[in-house]
């Protein structure tokens, strides 16, 4: 078996930086075989372990404490093929490959703006997640309050978002931000894949939003067909597609959102996890956003503005709507 | 967003109504040889009002310290109708008593499922996403011819009310929604040819209201909507 470590998440959080208006989950992906393949977990249980070390008043039991209600988020999550297992303590710190996936705080100076961060070991050759670590940088202080504390950063909040990482989601672009300082500053989220974080003391990304659920279901083909469908479409500017426009679909019947993004030069895009009815599809840039934070480099159009589709795309369980094409305007 | 204007209805009712009073009579009984219902097929056109489907807004979450479920942030706002329209209607009339019948009835239409958004977060002029609904019905409905008045041979007054299965089908025909129809109407039914009962042709016309549940609706609660309507009738 081959493997090689890859790096896949380099900003997960950041505090008060980048990013703009967003939505949707993205999913990592790993090219084996001219083809690119989800990166996730073959099976489960996922084991991970905690570093045993206190810091910022947050002992190891209450780390592992926050942690284990993170993991026990995901694993409400309906019809997941995999499940997280805390194995306990360890004095091995995160990011050292030793075939454990091992959660714990880490000195990164370095990285004034990272709350946490998350590194894979996967087989290169099925795409299969083998190991993966987390750290929560000690540059910041950290709570395990129930009602979280001024100041602090939620560690169980972080620990769900890094969590997600962890099972394979990327970053979900649901949310507003604003230019604050030097950074950028969430005005609002619909997900906790969001890339940026919610100010200190902020205990709201304790609970999973519809855009992560869905995005978690269908990296690991846990979508029941005889309930969800999917909406297919494009997104053209004068005629040409566009690359890396973010899609919303507004269920008005449920009320929720879920995202997706145009992910090739057709501008073509899926949006699957989609209960039925009638759906508004809202397209925007990705523009004044840390885009790294979403996509590798690449060639992303960010000149054009908000545009809604002029038709309402209907999902119908089981079953993907017709190709729906929206046109967006250069600004 | 409700559009209730029937004024062209109501007026064609009035036209009608005045053609059939030119002879009116009131009477406990109707002329000698008189039958409020007999065996009768129509077929004709109708409008019904614009249907409020209901707004929702697409709400992701504000910033909030200390709490789980922070206040709302608006992304955008939608308002949904279904737009007024016409239709097609076909019904069989047979009596059950001397002032009563049933009737079964269907209809068929195309109307347009439309959806303004407004109040975007980041200033885009408000849009508006649409879809055709195919939309169908069938009930049964009860007639009562009303004992006091008349319009002498030609015209009778009466009073509808009954229910329908409803079923609309999106664009495309991908998604089914079922629901029901009330319905309470008033009509007048004026013959042109021939003479209650037997054969015969005449022009039904009424104006009425629907109450809907179910079917294509964006929140729970029971719609309302004027309809009118004109037919054309042959006796049997």
């Amino acid at each position: 078996m081959r493997r090689r470590l890859a790096s896949l998440v380099t900003v997960v959080i950041a505090v008060a930086a980048t990013t703009s208006p967003l939505h949707a989950y993205l999913k990592f992906g790993v090219e084996v075989g001219g083809r690119t393949v989800p990166v996730r977990w073959a099976s489960g249980p996922i084991s991970y372990f905690v570093f045993e070390r206190d810091f910022s008043g947050v002992s190891p039991q209450a780390f592992s404490d926050a942690v284990g209600r993170a993991a026990a988020t995901w694993n409400r999550v309906p019809g997941l093929p995999v499940s997280f297992s805390g194995q306990g303590l360890t004095r091995s710190q995160p990011l050292e490959s030793d075939g454990r996936s091992t959660l714990g705080f880490l000195d990164r100076p370095d990285q004034e703006r990272v709350l946490g961060a998350a590194t894979f070991l996967l087989d290169a050759t099925t795409g299969a997640l083998l190991e993966s670590d987390i750290y929560f940088n000690t540059r910041f202080r950290w709570s395990t309050s129930a009602t979280g504390e001024a100041g602090a950063h939620d560690l169980e909040s972080v620990a769900l978002h890094e969590l997600g990482h962890l099972l394979g989601l990327g970053h979900s672009a649901l949310g507003e931000t604003e230019v604050s300082g030097s950074g950028r500053r969430v005005l609002s989220t619909g997900a906790v894949m969001f890339p940026i974080a919610w100010p200190a003391g902020s205990i709201a990304d304790r609970v999973l939003q519809p855009d992560d659920i869905a995005g978690v279901r269908d990296l690991y083909d846990a979508l029941p067909a005889s309930e969800f469908g999917s909406i297919q479409g494009r997104v053209t500017k004068n005629g040409s597609g566009v690359y890396g426009a973010h899609i919303v679909a507004f269920g008005l019947e449920s009320g929720r959102m879920v995202g997706g993004y145009t992910l090739n030069a057709a501008g073509e895009f899926v949006i699957a996890g989609l209960t039925k009815g009638p759906y508004v599809l809202r397209v925007e840039p990705l523009d004044d956003a840390d885009l790294e934070s979403f996509f590798g480099p690449a060639d992303v159009d960010i000149d054009f503005g908000v545009a809604y589709g002029s038709r309402l795309a209907v999902v119908q369980p089981g079953g993907a709507t017709s190709v729906v094409t929206i046109e967006v305007r250069p600004k | 967003m409700r559009r209730a204007t029937c004024v062209t209805c109501a007026l064609a009712w009035l036209v009608l109504a005045s053609v059939g009073s030119a002879s009116a009579q009131t009477a406990t009984a109707g002329p000698a040889g008189w039958r409020a219902w007999y065996p009768v097929v129509s077929i004709g056109g109708g409008w019904a009002g614009a249907e409020s489907l209901g707004a929702v807004t697409a709400d992701t979450r504000a910033s909030g310290l200390g709490t789980l479920t922070p206040s709302p942030f608006t992304l955008f706002q939608t308002d949904s109708t279904l737009g007024n329209t016409t239709r097609l209607e076909i019904g069989l009339a047979v009596p059950v008593t001397a002032r009563i019948a049933v009737e079964i009835v269907g209809t068929s239409a195309r109307p347009t499922l439309e959806t303004s958004i407004r109040g975007d977060a980041e200033g885009t002029p408000p849009a508006v996403a649409s879809e055709r609904i195919d939309e169908y019905t069938v009930g049964a409905r009860v007639l009562y011819a009303l004992p006091r008045w008349s319009l002498g041979r030609r015209g009778r007054p009466y009073l509808a009310a009954g229910g329908a299965y409803l079923r609309q089908l999106h664009e495309a025909r991908v998604l089914v929604e079922t629901g029901q129809v009330w319905t309470a109407a008033a009509g007048l039914r004026l013959w042109l040819l021939g003479a209650p009962p037997g054969r015969s042709l005449g022009v039904t016309t009424e104006l009425g209201w629907h109450w809907r549940t179910g079917g294509i609706a964006l929140v729970d609660g029971v719609r309302g909507v004027p309809t009118a309507s004109v037919r054309l009738f042959a006796g049997l």
